[in-house]
């Protein structure tokens, strides 16, 4: 990676995706993580359990929000309505940062509910950059956009997701959030080497790093995060450590959820694997 | 010139939601997967995402209907209904009267839907203070005329099956009960106390009173039309315990407080 300055605030420490299943395991006792990260959607609703319960522990926890509808890539104006209320949670839980994905999730009022690939041209960097200055100057801060998992390649793409990301970042000047099985999972889907991706980025925009598991499906890999990070990505996560240095890591969790001590040991090797990754070279 | 960005979102997203629209010519192909499969990942993540989240929210007209009846009709209104709404939370809201149109031998499926979406706005919907003896005490002789209104979280359904203890049957992991026709219609209130959403039935009396509270009636106003209606003494009998009820549930808001809220 370009050895450039470092925009990104020194990392937190390891956090975990808060998922209401592991509510009781967060309000009964403290647990070893030092940073959650909630999916901004399910606390855009007016009241009821979901928001007692997140002003609850964001008490005890610093909270990012991580976002799934912001669409930042739709070639339309930004949504109002849903940039106000992202505004009015923000306000609400006062978080570390705030993310959200390299994708479009609908257009013309019609929405996937997916994370949708883009093309990789100048016009949709264009479309990228604008809209992630008005989102910033909106909220008042930096944004964090993350590499998304995909399976199609538009033909009027002309550069590499990596090549796009970095020209994004700087040019709208925000910071990254790396998913690192996102980058395994398009490797495979696309053929290119992830080492070449990580070496692509800006390593001082990376602000957070996403670990999670996927499914292989052989001919092609789905990013359903219903499984434990696998050996690829746990090799990739060490490397990615080695390159950008200490990075606010958590485990993403959507699906098949396991009881929270599984996350948490999961989240004790992206520790044990960072702290190896950063240790200096022969001693 | 290439297809601008819009044009490209657009043609992309409409084969994403309809198996007729085509956008293999926007894609890469390849020998491996190709763009036909490629494409086909995401029409099959939107109709699962989609489809999965009406299962969540009609949890019980899941269970009743079973996986395969449930899928066949959550597929149709998928398809039927596109999703416009930018929070997965509120897909689905027309799933009720879509029920109603296709199934009106089986009044009880809509029911049943209905119930599983009002109990979804109770659990979420605003937060507001219910009025309890204390705010009641403290509002001293202005309780009376004071225009009331009911929780954020209430609504008021209207049963002609006896689609309450189908639910409550099917919420206990129960067989249900052979679906039945009321022999006269019932009202269902539908509320949230503390966080737990909750439904009971109501006699005929305590709804038609909801409803005027709802519209913003005063508690001398619903006094005024029950006495109208029964003996004085049954009447402040039965308003009495009404109240005790509804203080103890949370159902009742102060009128400015709720316009406070919207
Ligand atoms: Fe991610």
């Amino acid at each position: 990676m370009p050895q450039d300055q470092r925009i990104a605030i020194p990392s937190p420490g390891f956090g975990l995706g808060l998922r209401p299943v592991h509510y009781p395991d967060f309000l009964a006792r403290p647990q070893p993580v030092e940073w959650l990260e909630i999916i901004s959607e399910n606390y855009m609703v007016p009241g009821g359990r979901p928001m007692a319960t997140l002003d609850r522990i964001r008490a005890d926890y610093p909270i990012v929000m991580h976002g799934v509808s912001l669409s930042i890539g739709s070639d339309e104006p930004l949504d109002r309505t849903y940039l106000s209320a992202l505004k009015a949670l923000a306000d609400r839980v006062d978080p570390l940062w705030i993310s959200d994905h390299l994708c479009w999730t609908g257009i013309n009022a019609h929405n996937s509910h997916d994370l949708l690939p883009l093309p990789y041209d100048a016009p949709t960097l264009q479309c990228v950059v604008d809209n992630i200055g008005r989102v910033q100057d909106y909220l008042g801060r930096r944004i964090l956009i993350e590499n998304p998992s995909s399976y199609v390649s538009f033909r009027a793409s002309d550069r590499s997701e990596w090549d796009f990301l970095a020209e994004m970042a700087e040019r709208a000047d925000c910071l990254l959030l790396l998913d690192v099985n996102n980058i395994y999972v398009s490797a495979r889907n696309h053929g290119f080497d992830p080492l070449d991706y990580l070496s692509g980025l800006p390593a001082g925009r990376i602000q957070q790093i996403h670990l999670a598991g996927h499914s292989d499906m052989g001919d092609y890999v789905i990013d359903t995060h219903d499984a434990a990070v696998c050996d690829a990505v746990w090799d990739l996560y060490a490397r990615a450590i080695a390159m950008v240095g200490p990075v606010a890591t958590m485990i993403e969790r959507d699906d098949d959820i396991p009881p929270l001590a599984a996350l948490l040991s999961e989240l004790e090797r992206a520790r044990k694997l960072a702290q190896a990754a950063l240790e200096p070279v022969g001693g | 010139m290439a297809d601008a960005l819009y044009a490209i979102q657009q043609r992309f997203l409409a084969a994403i939601m309809g198996e007729d629209a085509d956008a293999e010519a926007l894609i890469v192909d390849d020998a491996r997967v190709g763009a036909a499969r490629r494409i086909g990942i995401y029409r099959n993540n939107y109709r699962a995402s989609l489809t999965g989240v009406l299962a969540d929210h009609f949890e019980r007209l899941h269970a009743y209907l079973g996986d395969a009846q449930f899928g066949h009709i959550a597929d149709a209104y998928v398809k039927a209904h596109p999703s416009t709404t930018r929070n997965l939370r509120y897909y689905g809201a027309a799933l009720p009267g879509f029920i109603a149109h296709h199934f009106p031998e089986d009044g009880e499926l809509a029911e049943l839907a209905r119930l599983d979406w009002a109990l979804r706005h109770a659990f979420d919907a605003l937060d507001a203070s219910p009025l309890d003896a204390g705010a009641i005490g403290m509002l001293g002789e202005q309780w009376v005329g004071a225009s009331l209104a009911l929780h954020p979280s209430a609504r008021l359904l209207t049963m002609h099956h006896n689609s309450a203890a189908l639910w409550s049957a099917l919420d206990a992991g129960e067989a249900p009960p052979a679906v039945a026709v009321l022999a006269a219609p019932v009202d269902v209130l539908v509320w949230r106390s503390g966080l737990q959403p909750h439904f009971r039935s109501l006699a005929a009396v305590e709804a038609a009173t909801l409803v005027r509270i709802g519209r913003g009636a005063s508690f001398a106003d619903i006094s005024a039309h029950l006495v109208n209606e029964v003996e004085e003494a049954t009447a402040m009998e039965t308003l009495a315990a009404l109240l005790a009820r509804w203080l103890a549930d949370g159902v009742l808001i102060l009128a400015d407080q709720a316009a406070a809220v919207t």
